[in-house]
């Protein structure tokens, strides 16, 4: 079924007047990213199942005047958009990006976290109450990323713990970051570490592993599991 | 030049890779252990590939040893050396305790900026000892709040940690004093005046003009004030026996606003006495308490649910006669979610 581009945004996005797709339909206000955009594989895909995410630049100021660059900002939507791709595979959209960022005066205790940090960050700040918390830090010292496995669905109940993923911008590729966001979002929607190193979820059997560029595969238990997770948005 | 991995075992070499996402935190043989420390002291290049950072976390958690504790002091000595790989480094020493690492982070307080000196005081607030108050109290104060405040922490925790004396602001820190909530026993003269002012719902109370207390909340005089029920000759205990509710707050919101009920007082009976709440009137809970019976009246206990900024208990009596209370902020903060701001290029 062809449906518009205007209808998706005022049906799944909540946006209307003049359309600009790579800003509106994708959410990518940062600019243009490398990678090719498929307008209407994209539409597919957030029409059906998704999840929204809301997306902290971690000591940002608008006109990047704060530790966030223009490339690591390009570099968060070239990473989201890896995660569409990677997520297609279990039928699982990326639909609406809310973008946030925590000013400077307010970031200061998070320009480093570990796991401890990485708790009270998302202990500290939430996005809207139907997305996914994505923090993105600028260095995570004793992991790539932190995330829950089968992540709080109310991210402002009590103790909830940690609710939603840190993630550090610098210190590998645009690709490899995307495949460790989808990895770290995948964690929150259920999924726990695998066995094979192709697979998004990765690691080696001994408990001891990592996930490189060819950790990309979802199989259809663990997309099952996806959609099962209480963060899937109906259809629009 | 020399192959940098030839040296690691290749599933140690696969885990260092700069641009893969370690898990876990893995267990080195000797031999890696060895080649890692060579390949630090050497000043291991980014371009192998291997990430440096990552070796030196690794390296000192399998080996927190006193010469790892030098190899590791020589890099965040090093001004040449990364932010990243410096922080690393201070992390690192944080997990090794020893004198070399102390004085290693000791000596790298003066001239860090603001960034490694965040990694440096958590690694003091892990190893730290008496040596390290004094070093902390040399602090500037032209470093930005956040890190003053985590020299304050660290500073706190190794005044109790290591037992020294100190003054009363490092002890309140981890353990705020609480401090009295200025509250004012009214008049009947003054209570009726406010009655006479009273707008709005009042939700089927008929509060008592004959005892109340009140206190100022942002800059607004507000009134404790209780059903008349609780007023009269009838037991407490027999006129709490079903829910109720027992008060109200009002706050004066000003001369062409006059005075409205901002908070209700609810009760619900339970075993030895009642459940008190107060909540908003958009049904926020705010406070939360019990009511235990006496000869005289009932005592009160409520605490703050809010998770407010300036957290508050209050304790009480009620008789029939009278309504005494006191109230004080816990001190510190309480913490309450934020949600950052919206990126301004959104439409």
């Amino acid at each position: 079924m062809d449906v518009s581009i205007r209808d998706t945004c005022a049906d799944c996005l909540d946006v209307g007047g003049t359309i600009r797709v790579n800003r509106d339909l994708f959410g990518y206000i940062y600019g243009k990213i490398d990678r090719d955009l498929r307008i209407r594989q994209h539409i597919e895909r957030i029409r059906g199942s998704s999840i929204n995410i809301s997306v902290f630049l971690v000591g940002h100021e608008p006109g990047f005047g704060g530790w966030f660059t223009e490339t690591q900002a390009l570099r968060a939507q070239f990473a989201i958009d890896v995660m569409r791709e990677l997520f297609a595979q279990a039928g699982v959209g990326v639909r609406r990006i809310y973008w946030r960022y925590i000013p400077m005066d307010e970031a200061g205790p998070y320009m480093s976290v570990d796991s401890d940090g990485a708790t009270d960050l998302t202990d500290a700040f939430s996005g809207p109450n139907d997305g996914i918390d994505v923090f993105w830090v600028q260095d995570v010292s004793d992991a790539g990323g932190w995330s829950n496995s089968d992540g709080p669905c109310d991210k402002n109940a009590d103790k909830a713990g940690r609710t939603g993923a840190v993630q550090e911008i610098e210190g590998r590729g645009d690709e490899m970051t995307g495949i460790l966001l989808a990895h770290e979002v995948a964690h929150y929607l259920t999924l726990t570490h695998f066995g094979l190193k192709t697979n998004l979820m990765g690691i080696d059997v001994d408990g001891i592993g990592c996930i490189d560029t060819t950790s990309r595969d979802i199989t259809s238990d663990q997309a099952d599991a996806m959609l099962a997770s209480c963060w899937i948005r109906d259809p629009c | 030049m020399q192959d940098t991995a030839m040296d690691l075992a290749p599933k140690t070499t696969e885990l260092l890779q700069a641009n893969a996402a370690l898990f876990g935190q893995p267990r080195l043989d000797a031999q890696d252990i060895k080649a890692l420390k060579r390949r630090i002291a050497s000043g291991m290049a980014e371009d192998t590939g291997i990430s440096l950072a990552r070796a030196i976390r690794i390296l000192a958690r399998n080996e927190p040893s006193e010469e790892v504790a030098k190899l590791l002091s020589d890099v965040l000595a090093d001004p040449a050396s990364t932010q990243v790989i410096r922080r690393r480094a201070a992390q690192g020493l944080g997990a090794i305790d020893s004198d070399v690492a102390r004085d290693a982070l000791h000596n790298a307080v003066r001239d860090a900026d603001d960034d490694l000196l965040s990694a440096i005081l958590r690694a003091l607030a892990n190893i730290g000892n008496r040596e390290s108050l004094r070093v902390l109290d040399a602090l500037r104060a032209e470093h930005s709040q956040h890190i003053l405040d985590e020299a304050a922490f660290t500073r706190a925790l190794l005044v109790h940690k290591t037992g020294v004396s100190s003054d009363d602001a490092d002890l309140d820190r981890i353990a705020p004093k609480p401090r009295p909530v200025p509250l004012r026993t009214e008049t009947a003269k003054t209570l009726g005046a406010v009655m006479k002012r009273l707008r709005g719902p009042t939700f089927g109370l008929a509060l008592a003009e004959t005892m109340g207390v009140s206190f100022v909340c942002v800059n607004q005089r507000h009134y404790v004030l209780l059903d008349k029920a609780l007023s009269g000759r009838a037991k407490m205990a027999n006129v709490l026996k079903r829910p109720q509710i027992v008060g109200a707050i009002v706050a004066d919101q000003g001369v062409s606003e006059g005075i409205a009920v901002r908070q209700l007082i609810f009760s619900q009976p339970e075993k030895g006495g009642v459940r008190l709440s107060i909540t908003s009137l958009q049904g926020a809970v705010l406070f939360l308490g019990e009511a235990r019976f006496t000869d005289a009246g009932a005592d009160i206990v409520l605490r703050d649910h809010t998770g407010s900024r300036l957290p508050t208990a209050i304790r009480g009596a009620v008789t029939t006669k009278s309504l005494e209370i006191e109230a004080e902020f816990l001190g510190g903060r309480g913490r309450r979610k934020r949600h950052g701001e919206q990126e301004p290029l959104v439409r």
